[in-house]
């Protein structure tokens, strides 16, 4: 099966991380622990993963890092009083596709 | 010099409304409001990352505009979760700069501004429930509180004309603020908490909350139901300057969503999608240059800018 999607860690900078021309050409998707998502076999991805200095993972070891983060703020979200969980939502577990 | 008909074959109409469906490249003068305008074609929207806020959190206030903004107060997430905050940053279109702090940490609020040196803090709560607010003109001082105290509600407009609608646990409340009191108004049809909105205290809109799609408008002195939202969801960030064009952004269902809606005047129709999902953010700005901050769902320190080209367009010379 071919892969739609390739998976990159990098850290967020903020202003010229991600700019407007770069998100009208790529489909980004921002996911936790600093893992990103952008459409695989894509000459404008790939030049953006060089320009952040990105680390490519593999579908798995992306996953690995995004359940572990999502693990620790559903703990977090447990430790919340009843009053705090009304206004504010479980975190969901995340699944990677290819 | 050539004129525009010996350019383009025609005069520019003079019309004392917007036409209705404006062809791409259409000009024209609106008489009424002494505008020249243009179609600049189907409005598409962008997001790009902008500068890091210094303290990552949730559930915080904020208002302003894209080059000049304000965060203040909310709900530390990762390195801090849990921590509420006064903290407060200000923001100039490239980075944040730590401010002084709101006099008493506060979450679960909204923001009423224009800037990042004019803000008001509407509704939230502190370690014993429901606070009062406070005013920011380069300091904060304390203002008068909601009538009803609560949060997790919208708040939108400026510091002499705010409203506050929503919120836990009084859903359908809603108040204007003056400068100097808040004033009950009639309520809102639906309601709920978690809910976002935008647009000043004459003409605004509430979207979203308790998981829901439903939204209404307010024209200054009644709230009507208005067209749902293609995506039900709440903690929704809002952006917007009045109850015909409005920005909604993110939010949660669960899962936290990167959904971005625009209200036409009519619908609310897809845009791109935020880069990264979030709820809990806050917004700022209008529906053609929007901000949203903060958050969970990724780097509670992130900020988003939304940048919107097509549609009609005023041509200004200055």
């Amino acid at each position: 099966m071919t892969k739609i999607n390739q998976y990159c860690v990098a850290e967020n900078w903020g202003k010229g991380f991600i700019e407007h021309n770069e998100s009208a050409k790529i489909s980004f998707s921002g996911l936790p622990g600093n893992v990103w998502q952008v459409p695989a076999h894509n000459k404008d991805a790939n030049l953006w993963i060089s320009k952040v200095l990105g680390t490519v993972k593999t579908k798995d070891e992306a996953q690995v890092i995004v359940d572990a983060e999502v693990t620790a703020s559903q703990t977090a979200w447990d430790a919340l009083s009843d009053e705090e969980k009304a206004i504010s939502s479980r975190p969901v577990d995340i699944t990677l596709e290819d | 010099m050539s004129t525009y008909k010996e350019i383009n074959g025609q005069k520019v109409q003079s019309l004392s409304s917007d036409p209705p469906a404006p062809f791409t490249g259409q000009v024209w003068y609106n008489s009424t409001s002494n505008a020249l305008k243009y179609n600049a074609g189907a409005l598409s929207g962008s997001w790009a990352t902008g500068g890091a806020m210094n303290f990552a959190r949730k559930a915080l206030g904020g208002s302003g505009t894209t080059t000049s903004a304000l965060g203040y107060g909310g709900e530390g997430v990762s390195p801090s979760p849990g921590a509420r905050t006064g903290a407060t940053e200000s923001y100039n279109g490239t980075s944040w700069t730590t401010e002084s702090a709101v006099p008493s940490i506060i979450a679960d609020l909204r923001g009423a501004g224009v800037s990042s040196t004019s803000a008001l803090t509407v509704g939230g709560s502190g370690p014993s429930g429901p606070l009062g607010g406070f005013t920011w003109n380069g300091s904060w001082t304390s203002s008068p509180s909601l009538n009803t105290g609560r949060y997790a509600l919208m708040g939108s407009g400026t510091v002499t004309a705010a409203l506050a609608a929503g919120g836990f646990i009084a859903p359908t409340a809603s108040e204007t603020y003056n400068g100097s009191a808040w004033t009950n108004t009639p309520s809102l049809n639906t309601g709920g908490y978690r809910i976002g909105g935008a647009g000043p205290n004459t003409s605004a809109f509430v979207f979203g909350g308790n998981f829901s799609n439903t939204t209404e408008k307010y024209n200054g002195s009644a709230w009507t139901t208005a067209p749902t939202l293609n995506v039900a969801r709440g903690q929704i960030a809002g952006a917007g300057t009045s109850n015909t064009s409005s920005l909604a952004m993110g939010g949660s269902e669960p899962p936290n969503r990167d959904t971005t809606e625009l209200f036409n005047g009519t619908a609310w129709v897809n845009q791109a999608n935020m880069i990264v999902g979030r709820s809990d953010a806050a917004g700022a700005g209008t529906e053609p240059s929007a901000l949203s901050f903060g958050g969970t769902g990724g780097p509670g320190t992130a900020t988003e800018e939304f940048s919107l080209s097509g549609g009609v367009r005023t041509i200004t010379t200055s």
